[in-house]
């Protein structure tokens, strides 16, 4: 199993951010566009709560107006209104290491494929010869 | 199986940028410049075997290491600047494809270009990379015409050779354009959408650790049979054109010497060279720009994947050639929008080969098979190198003109 | 819940640069050096003689190879209609210079002439070219040669 994040003081530059993130079939799911932290209950350090991944994580990880306006882009492009980004909770993962993020789950329409369903369905299946 | 390789050497290395570039110094410089072919090769050789070992050992091609290693806004300037260079390139082949096919038929090239550009679709969006490969990797090989040819022109060897080992700026030409000249051979040979393209091309083709021999061969005989493809259309027009003082500025001029050595069939072999280069290298831009997007966001990619599966992927590659074919139907001229677009290209490479150089070196990625001080000490030697190319690129071609 | 995102406020003065950076490339491409002297202008008029004589000897050749059935028609034609668009061109490129003084509109008067015939030669073969007319093709080649001496004589001056 992988280590208890709470104890570890991680660099996550170093072993999380900007790693590709795979399914439990191997299948890409995106990278780790930015964390999300929440604080312990005990008051110690915050802890390592999720992933987060997708276009709405994207904007604000770029930061600067080029993240704002990312942003208002991904926000105005979006299927529905809820406004964070996708999440893929911690206790999802299966293993971590400097290369590779590696998800317990499977599931190809979740979350993090939002975008791809989409193009598929809207654009892709429409052109002849993309649906076989 | 040497066709990754063939086909990077015809298209990849081997595109209208070459075509273009080689003829125009040929004819101008005589073969002066062959020091820049040399160099463009010897740095794409370097690289493509650290991009290719890096792909093979760690199943990482470029635009993934890209975003690890420089962050996510530096990775996205690099992101930004291949695809707009990819776009700018593709423009200039799609141009160039059609160029093939209006001196074939005698037709205007803006008619061929919609043509073209479904047929490059086409191939990306059903044909098998592996036929890809081979197709246009065989009809390239009719380029080696211009090898063959230099033997029953007049070519006066001696002088040749001289000219090449003893390079000088010849007197009706100035410095500034000579290194312009100089900067857009290397960055006609070296094009950033290679490495894109020969490191993504291995995962199509399932390159693992087994496969690092069969990615060096590919190296070693691909990425020079292009320098000499290249080298041998700049001594065709050194030997026939540069008499006639004539300063090439259309694809028709290129394919002269082959007309001049075997006549129809001389030219029929150049035309079937230059139509495989150009579309193989179309395609492969706008794959490069699929591949890029795919890898520094982490979709799903790939040409063994079908549309379905790699729907943003294919999209991205489709919006690219949309746009490549609006471009070139402006009527802007494709044989200048050739040479700005290797220039820049050369401006940019120190951007895609240092994420490479860094990720050679590191043992959690590629465990034994990391840089050695002889793979180190070039891939050194060849950044330093293309970091001056790249100080200077933009400079000169605003100084000269673009070579005028 | 806090997001680890690293805030910038470089991001706009990136851009505004880089915009800058584009512009002065466009004004610095589109603006061409004007000749100010007889010595800029003559080496303008040398430049146009040689670019001139590259041309014809292009479309020479290409007219040659059709003539001896060394490259189809379509591929004769391509390079010497090309070759005509680029006569125009030279023509065009020079006429739009301001000569600025009485001595570089003589010389102007003088290159005129060579420069005008051989884009005219240059029409007359694309002509015959696509008529399949051979003997007329032999007569503009013959017109194409007739022109390099006087072109050859404007090139060495500049030179």
């Amino acid at each position: 199993m992988m280590t208890r994040w709470s104890e570890r003081v991680a660099d996550i530059n170093d072993l999380l951010l900007d790693r590709q993130i795979f399914d439990a079939d191997g299948h890409p799911v995106g990278k780790v566009d930015d964390l999300e932290l929440v604080d312990a209950n005990d008051g110690g350090p915050p802890v390592l709560s999720a992933i987060l991944c997708g276009p709405m994580a994207f904007g604000p990880r770029l930061g600067g107006a080029l993240g704002l306006w990312w942003l208002s882009v991904a926000r105005r492009l979006r299927p529905d209104a809820d406004p964070t980004p996708v999440r893929i909770p911690f206790d999802q993962v299966a293993s971590v290491d400097r290369k590779q993020v590696c998800l317990s789950t499977r599931g190809e329409d979740e979350g993090p494929q939002r975008l791809r369903r989409w193009t598929r369905d809207k654009i892709v299946s429409k052109i002849p010869g993309g649906q076989s | 199986m040497l066709t990754l390789g063939v086909m990077t050497a015809i298209g990849g290395f081997v595109d209208i940028g070459n075509l273009v570039t080689s003829g125009v110094t040929g004819a101008r410089f005589d073969v002066s410049l062959a020091w820049a072919v040399a160099l463009g090769t010897i740095g794409m050789v370097v690289y493509g075997e650290m991009a290719g070992r890096v792909t093979a050992v760690a199943q990482r091609p470029v635009f993934h290491v890209v975003r690890e290693r420089l962050g996510v806004r530096f990775g996205l300037l690099n992101l930004v600047a291949a695809c707009a260079l990819s776009a700018l390139a593709l423009t200039a082949e799609i141009g160039g494809v059609a160029l093939s096919l209006e001196l074939a038929s005698d037709v205007s090239y803006l008619l061929w270009v919609p043509l073209v550009a479904l047929g490059v679709w086409g191939v990306t969006w059903r044909m098998k990379f592996q036929y890809m490969e081979r197709i246009f990797g065989l009809m390239g090989l009719a380029l080696l015409v211009f090898v063959v040819a230099l033997f029953f022109l007049p070519t006066d060897w001696g002088a040749l050779l001289s000219s090449a080992t003893h390079p000088s700026v010849p007197a009706s030409e100035s410095y500034p354009t000579y290194f312009f000249y100089a900067v857009s051979l290397v960055g006609a040979c070296i094009v950033p959408y290679q490495v894109v393209f020969f490191s993504a091309g291995g995962l199509e083709e399932g390159w693992t650790v087994d496969s690092l021999a069969e990615m060096r061969l590919n190296v070693l005989v691909g990425f020079p049979l292009g320098g000499i493809l290249t080298l041998a259309i700049m001594a065709c027009s050194a030997v026939v054109l540069m008499p006639l003082q004539v300063n090439v500025s259309h694809l028709g001029e290129v394919g002269l010497p082959a007309a001049v050595a075997f006549g129809k069939a001389g030219l029929a072999f150049a035309l079937v060279g230059f139509f495989a280069a150009t579309f193989a290298a179309a395609a492969e831009t706008a794959l490069s720009t699929g591949y890029s997007m795919g890898q520094y966001f982490g979709w799903s990619w790939g040409k063994w994947l079908r549309p379905t599966e790699a729907p943003r992927f294919h999209v991205v590659v489709l919006g690219t050639l949309l746009l490549g074919t609006a471009f070139v139907l402006t009527t802007i001229d494709p044989i200048k929008v050739t040479i700005v677009s290797v220039v820049l290209g050369a401006a940019a490479i120190p951007l895609t080969y240092l994420p490479i150089l860094v990720t050679a070196n590191d043992r959690d990625y590629l465990g034994e098979h990391v840089n050695g001080w002889f793979a180190n000490a070039l891939g050194v030697l060849v950044l330093l190198m293309m970091l001056v190319v790249s100080l200077v690129a933009v400079p000169l071609l605003l100084w000269t003109k673009a070579g005028q | 819940m806090i997001f680890l995102t690293k805030r910038s406020s470089r991001g706009g003065d990136a851009r505004v640069r880089a915009f800058a950076g584009f512009a002065c490339t466009l004004a610095l491409s589109a603006c061409a050096s004007p000749a100010t002297s007889f010595d800029g202008y003559q080496g303008k008029v040398a430049a146009s003689a040689q670019a001139m004589t590259g041309i014809v000897n292009t479309a020479w050749l290409a007219a040659d190879s059709w003539q001896r059935h060394r490259v189809t028609s379509a591929y004769a034609d391509i390079v010497v209609t090309n070759a005509e668009r680029d006569a125009g061109s030279v023509l065009t490129a020079l006429d739009t210079r301001q000569p600025p003084d009485e001595r570089s509109i003589a010389l102007k008067d003088d290159a005129d002439q060579p420069l005008q015939d051989a884009s005219d030669a240059l029409t007359d073969l694309r002509i015959a070219l696509r008529r399949d007319d051979h003997d007329g093709v032999s007569h503009a080649m013959q017109m194409l040669k007739h022109e390099l001496q006087p072109l050859a004589a404007f090139t060495q001056d500049g030179g």
